[in-house]
C-alpha cells in the first residue's frame, strides 16, 4: 500500500493542493467564508464537513466498564465457594457414615471379627475415634481459613 | 514528540503497568475517540466498531510492557486500532482501496467549475448530508486518513506512523479524497460537469 502514483504533484493538481490546505487552515482558525474564490469555498465546506463529530459515539462508560472488566480478568479466581462446599461435602459424607454405623454396625460390624484389623474395625470406639479425628482435622483447617468459611 | 508529551505518556504507562487504581481507566478515556475515530472511519458498523475499539484496549492493556517510547503513546493505540480494523476488513473481503484509476477516466479536475452558489451551500442541509454520504462512500483508508488529518488533526507523520503508509501516499490519499469530495459537492449545487 505504500506506493504513491501521484506526489509530487503536477502543477494543476499542486494549485488545488494548496486550495486544500489553505482551506483546511482557515477552517481551523475559524475564519468567514471570503467572497471571491469558489474552489477556496468548496474546499471550506469539505474541511468543515470532515471536522465534524460523527453521529455514533462510544458508550460514556465505555472506559469504566472496560477497566472494572480487566481488573477482574487480573484477579485470581475466586474458589471460596468450591473450597465451602467441599468441606460441606466430606462433613456431611463422615456424618452419614458415622450413623449408618451407629445404626446398621451391629448387623455387619461382628462380621470383620477375623483377624486384628477386623477385631480393630469391629470396635465402635475405633469408629468413634476416627469421626473425632476427622473433625479435629477439618476444625483446624477452619480456623487457619476463616475467610473461607464467610 | 515533545519531551512533555513524553513525560505525561511514560507516567501514565507507568501508573498502568505497576496497576494504579483508575490509571487504566483513564488512559481508555484519554484515547477512546481516537480508536472510535479510526475504527468506525474503517469499518463503518456501530456494533462491529465497539467490538473492535474493546479489543484494541485489551490489546493495549496485554502489551503496553512492549511499549519503548519510540512513538507517542497516542501513535502506538492509534496503530493497534489501526490494524485491528485492518485486520477485521481482510477477513470480511472489504477493498481497503479503490482500483487504480484507468487512464480513460477523466481527472475530477477537469469537471469542476466556478460558478455555483457557495453563499446558499454553506447553510443547506441537503448539502451537509450528501457531503458526509461521500465521506462514507470513500474507500476506508482514504476515510481514515481524511478523519486523522482534518478531525483528530494528526500530522502526516502520525498518520504514517498510525496506518504504516508513506507520507507520499497519505498526502496522495488526502489530495484526490478532498478533490472528490469537491467534485461532488459541486455536482450537487448544479456545477456543469
Amino acid at each position: 500500500m505504500n506506493h504513491d502514483p501521484r506526489f509530487p504533484l503536477p502543477d494543476d493538481d499542486a494549485r488545488e493542493w494548496s486550495a486544500q490546505e489553505r482551506a483546511l487552515a482557515e477552517e481551523r482558525a475559524g475564519l468567514a467564508p471570503q467572497a471571491g474564490d469558489p474552489q477556496l469555498r468548496s474546499y471550506r465546506l469539505v474541511a468543515h464537513a470532515l471536522a465534524q463529530p460523527l453521529d455514533e459515539q462510544l458508550p460514556p462508560d465505555f472506559a469504566r466498564r472496560l477497566a472494572q472488566q480487566v481488573e477482574r480478568a487480573a484477579r485470581p479466581a475466586d474458589t471460596r465457594l468450591e473450597g465451602n462446599l467441599l468441606v460441606l461435602l466430606v462433613g456431611a459424607m463422615v456424618l452419614s457414615g458415622l450413623a449408618a454405623t451407629l445404626i446398621y454396625g451391629a448387623q455387619w460390624l461382628p462380621s470383620l471379627d477375623q483377624g486384628t484389623a477386623g477385631a480393630l474395625l469391629a470396635k465402635p470406639w475405633v469408629w468413634a475415634l476416627a469421626a473425632c479425628l476427622g473433625l479435629s482435622r477439618l476444625s483446624r483447617h477452619w480456623l487457619q481459613h476463616p475467610d473461607q468459611t464467610a | 514528540m515533545d519531551e512533555r508529551s513524553t513525560n505525561l505518556d511514560r507516567e501514565l504507562v507507568d501508573a498502568v503497568l505497576r496497576g494504579a487504581p483508575g490509571a487504566f481507566e483513564r488512559l481508555v478515556r484519554d484515547y477512546q475517540g481516537l480508536c472510535w475515530h479510526i475504527i468506525h472511519r474503517m469499518v463503518r458498523h456501530p456494533e462491529d466498531a465497539r467490538e473492535l475499539c474493546q479489543e484494541t484496549f485489551l490489546r493495549v492493556h496485554q502489551c503496553l510492557h512492549q511499549y519503548r517510547y519510540e512513538s507517542a503513546l497516542k501513535s502506538w493505540i492509534g496503530q493497534v486500532a489501526y490494524s485491528i480494523a485492518l485486520r477485521h476488513l481482510q477477513r470480511k473481503r472489504i477493498p481497503l482501496l479503490e482500483p487504480a484509476a484507468d487512464g480513460d477516466v477523466p481527472s475530477p479536475l477537469e469537471n469542476l467549475g466556478d460558478d455555483f452558489d457557495l453563499e446558499q451551500a454553506f447553510g443547506d442541509a441537503q448539502v451537509a448530508l450528501g457531503l458526509h454520504a461521500a465521506i462514507d462512500a470513500l474507500p476506508p483508508v482514504q476515510r481514515t486518513v481524511l478523519t486523522l488529518y482534518h478531525l483528530e488533526e494528526a500530522s502526516i507523520p502520525e498518520i504514517a506512523m498510525i496506518t504504516g503508509l508513506a507520507s507520499g501516499t497519505i498526502k496522495s490519499h488526502l489530495f484526490r479524497a478532498r478533490l472528490r469530495l469537491r467534485t461532488v459537492l459541486e455536482g450537487r449545487l448544479g456545477v456543469a460537469v
